[in-house]
């Protein structure tokens, strides 16, 4: 129940596209993201009312979805600051490393630091491979 | 011997002489070599013979600066280990052959490198990670 809910309030706005009535109704026996048929969509309208709507231009209504655009910026924008502030944590363990002297568990709090940064590395790259297998086109572009 | 002092004269004071590039972040412009933090993003001349960003959308700009911010750590990870290697030779002098002390001294001194060693490995490691899933 609690993932059909999930579904109906995120899914089925961004992907059946302001169907309006017939086979296009998601109520209509049409469970949302199943694909139609041709002759199904040809009585379909797309996100901007036109009729007949084409794969391409589906795909643009997806892409213009307010939701869609606003996490593939977010997205973009977080992905392209791992590697530095991965690095980041890394030179701050390496000074913190130099700073330790003799103590053997300052050496260890730096160790820790540096070993947490390369992970977070690791969780991001196998993170990437996943979501970009998962989601049909990518979702990092 | 006049046109090197003036070669002299014009590299330091470059606006009196023409326009001052400001391509890159110009050399010699800063304390102990260490970049600005302006140095990723697109300069323009301040008309007092610097370089000075034109302006600064956040947050496209946020990580052109946290790039410079790493250059600078790089640096001044550097001037560190010179510090603390001296600090603790002058300790390891100073230990008079006290065991003890000698070996907390050459501990220092090991760390100290390997520290060196953590900055440098991981800035080319994650550049080199950075340039082959960018491309």
């Amino acid at each position: 129940m609690a993932s059909f809910l999930v579904l109906a309030i995120l899914v089925a706005p961004s992907l059946t596209l302001a169907v309006n009535s017939g086979p296009c109704h998601p109520e209509n026996n049409n469970p949302p993201g199943t694909a139609l048929s041709p002759e199904d969509l040809k009585n379909c309208l797309d996100c901007n009312g036109h009729p007949n709507p084409t794969p391409e231009s589906l795909n643009e209504c997806l892409n213009g979805n307010p939701i869609v655009r606003d996490l593939n910026k977010i997205v973009n924008f977080l992905s392209a600051g791992v590697g530095i502030v991965v690095i980041g944590m890394i030179i701050l363990g390496g000074i913190q490393y130099m700073a330790a002297g003799d103590k053997v568990e300052a050496i260890t709090s730096a160790k820790k630091r540096i070993t947490n940064a390369l992970i977070a590395l690791l969780a991001f790259i196998f993170m990437f491979a996943f979501l970009q297998w998962l989601i049909p086109g990518g979702i990092f572009r | 011997m006049i046109t090197l002092l003036l070669a002299k004269i014009s590299f330091i004071i470059p606006s009196f002489f023409g326009a001052v590039d400001c391509s890159a972040d110009p050399p010699g412009t800063s304390f102990l070599s260490i970049p600005h933090w302006w140095k990723y993003l697109p300069l323009e001349p301040d008309g007092a013979g610097g370089c000075a960003p034109h302006a600064i959308n956040l947050p496209d700009d946020l990580w052109a600066i946290g790039l410079a911010i790493i250059d600078i750590m790089v640096r001044l990870a550097g001037i560190a280990v010179v510090f603390f290697i001296i600090y603790a030779s002058i300790s390891y002098i100073i230990s008079q052959g006290n065991a003890e002390k000698t070996t907390a001294a050459r501990k220092r001194i090991t760390n100290s490198l390997i520290g060196l060693g953590v900055v440098l490995v991981a800035s080319v490691f994650v550049a080199f990670i950075g340039n082959t899933i960018g491309k």
